[in-house]
């Protein structure tokens, strides 16, 4: 790794030990009380968006009420995103004549963005209109995030509640995500980044004449504004099919890591935020720990895998010079090097952002490995806005219910007694996305039609098969490529592990809220295990590294590992 | 036809969802198994 990389790292690390606090006492204060810093700009727009949807904006709601306002929500939302893309040629803001999207891509791309996936089977440019980019997509950039918020606060407060019946009201907690924490962001930032050379127009696409004497057609569109949401809310789907590796969607290094920052800030903050509501920030910054431990650990791992370059390109010359970036340059964009396409490459795929802005294809097998990895961590580290901290709380219940079988006690987390009901919760939630990933992956890869849309065999089309599932159930959306997914199999298929890998999750989530929210706080003994410690931090950070790796272990030892073993890559 | 076929597709997995909530709901059981419950109100003066 060259100096530039390790100062470009450093800087990053300062905006987030600096954003946490500050983002996470912000994100704390919107839903611990009654009054929040901004309620005279933001109060009257909740107001008015309660009263035009009607609302009870003091009305509170059971877990299973919960659940199915966000089921109907999203499910409404869905057919609402298909109908517009199959629609679209009939539909203004259409000024470079887009034909509706057909029906397969419609399904996948509906449920890709509603999931907050953003897996992407079309090139955007030559297949959206501006109207399905900006009124269908990057509305759901919003509202798929500030879905995911919305559990996560309410399990919070099923959590921190004692004999309560309600864990919060799934329309204001979404309301609020939207209105005071999202949409400020990302005019700020899509501010900044058209300060930063992002394109933000309604230009159709123009046809220019080079220095060289060729034609080369430039896209138009509002892409800052895309840009921003896009990272904030962890979605990834950017509006040029080279996604973050687009000059105009990243121009610069320092774009680069001002993108990287945006799509880890809410997920590491809302840790802090969980201390600060749970009235311990100690608590929070464990889960902040065990996050930032297994996302800092696969910087570390796939920066210098991928700077050391490709071990059997003999002749070639991967040295770091003044001239060049070195290392391994395959599918990297040379503003960027491999440094920095490594930590852009571990960072969304451990957030659940899945924008790219390398070829993850060409990585190394080992360096492909981290993000496949990130990815099957769960999305916890720090994962997706909401996804992240709800996942990581779960398997914080997972591992007192461990340590508690250790000492023969009953498991406690934050006073409430965790029971066979949540761990039965609790192991639904962990099962659902391997069987999902590995059924799919496993029926690919033994038919002839799916295997066709391979661009490789062996391990590494093992790999790409394994990616493409793996990061769609998860609700990733990165691609490693290789693979057309443009086919009706991989476009329902996806779309169904995709619905799974969101929607089978949230339900034990908010049931595990509404089931210890009913439950009353048994004070702490001298037997209790407490878990604001470091070693309940490393505890943490081990039970999801083992639960992931016996998961997992065996498909990524057949694929990236046996790749780097052969040598033939 | 396509059309049809995915809009059912999509209700039918979101249909399963909502079942699901019914399965979970039966997972950790009635609320009357828990301590008793508080209304609103007296929720809020325990948590004061």
């Amino acid at each position: 790794m060259t100096t530039a990389s390790w100062v470009q790292l450093g800087f990053l690390l300062l905006l987030i030990f600096i954003s946490t606090p500050l983002l996470g006492r912000y994100i704390a204060k919107v839903y611990g009380g009654r009054r929040a810093p901004g309620d005279r700009i933001f109060g009257p727009i909740e107001c008015a968006i309660y009263r035009a949807t009607g609302v009870d904006a003091d009305g509170e709601q059971r877990w299973n009420v919960y659940a199915l306002s966000l089921l109907a929500f999203s499910a409404v939302s869905v057919l609402f995103l298909y109908a517009m893309q199959r629609l679209q040629g009939h539909l203004p803001l259409n000024p470079d004549h887009m034909k509706g999207v057909g029906p397969a891509v419609s399904f996948n791309t509906a449920i890709s963005f509603v999931t907050n996936t953003n897996w992407q089977n079309y090139a955007g440019e030559s297949t959206m209109s501006q109207l399905t980019q900006m009124a269908g997509l990057a509305v759901q950039n919003f509202v798929s995030a500030a879905v995911g918020l919305a559990v996560a606060v309410a399990l919070i407060r099923g959590l921190l509640r004692r004999r309560a019946r309600t864990i919060g009201n799934f329309w204001v907690d979404m309301t609020r995500a939207t209105v005071r924490i999202l949409l400020p962001m990302s005019i700020v930032f899509a501010t900044v980044l058209v300060s930063q050379g992002v394109i933000q127009n309604f230009h159709a696409e123009r046809t220019v004449t080079t220095v060289s004497g060729a034609n080369q057609t430039l896209p138009g569109g509002p892409i800052a504004s895309q840009e921003a949401i896009k990272e904030i809310g962890q979605n990834g789907g950017g509006p040029f099919n080279a996604n973050s590796a687009h000059p105009y969607e990243n121009p610069s290094p320092i774009t680069n890591i001002l993108e990287i920052w945006l799509l880890l800030a809410i997920p590491f903050s809302l840790a802090y935020a969980f201390g600060k509501m749970a009235k311990d920030s100690k608590q929070g910054w464990v889960v902040f720990a065990a996050m930032f431990v297994l996302w800092i650990g696969g910087a570390l791992a796939v920066m210098p895998l991928e700077a050391r370059g490709n071990s059997h390109l003999t002749g070639a010359d991967q040295r770091a010079t003044s001239v060049q970036a070195g290392g391994n340059m395959e599918g990297k964009e040379t503003r960027f090097g491999p440094d920095a396409s490594g930590l852009f490459a571990n960072s969304t795929t451990s957030t659940s952002t899945g924008s790219i802005n390398a070829q993850l294809d060409s990585f190394t097998p080992l360096g492909g490995a981290v993000p496949l990895v990130q990815i099957m961590l769960g999305e916890v580290d720090p994962g997706g806005t909401g996804s992240g901290l709800y996942g990581m709380l779960l398997f914080a219940i997972l591992s007192v219910f461990i340590a508690g079988l250790m000492v023969g006690r009953t498991p406690e987390f934050l006073g409430k007694k965790i029971q066979s009901a949540e761990m039965k919760l609790v192991v639904l939630y962990i099962l659902f996305v391997p069987v999902v990933i590995l059924v799919f992956a496993a029926i690919s890869i033994v038919t002839k039609s799916s295997l066709s849309s391979l661009s490789n065999g062996g391990p590494h089309g093992l790999t790409e098969m394994t990616y493409a599932f793996t990061s769609q159930a998860n609700n990733n959306g990165s691609a490693f490529a290789g693979l057309n997914g443009n086919t009706t199999w991989f476009n329902t298929t996806g779309g169904i592990a995709m619905l799974i890998g969101r929607f089978f999750l949230m339900v034990p989530v908010l049931a595990i809220a509404g089931s210890l929210a009913r439950k009353q706080t048994v004070p702490a003994s001298a037997g209790t295990f407490p878990t604001n410690t470091p070693l309940f931090a490393g505890l943490l950070t081990g039970v999801v590294v083992i639960v992931v790796g016996l998961t997992y272990f065996p498909i990524v030892a057949l694929g990236p590992i046996v790749e780097h073993l052969v040598g033939r890559f | 036809m396509a059309d049809v076929l995915f809009v059912l597709l999509i209700v039918t997995v979101f249909s399963l969802a909502a079942l699901f909530v019914r399965a979970c709901d039966h997972i950790i059981g009635p609320e009357e198994a828990a301590a008793p419950l508080l209304d609103e109100a007296a929720r809020d003066e325990v948590a004061a």
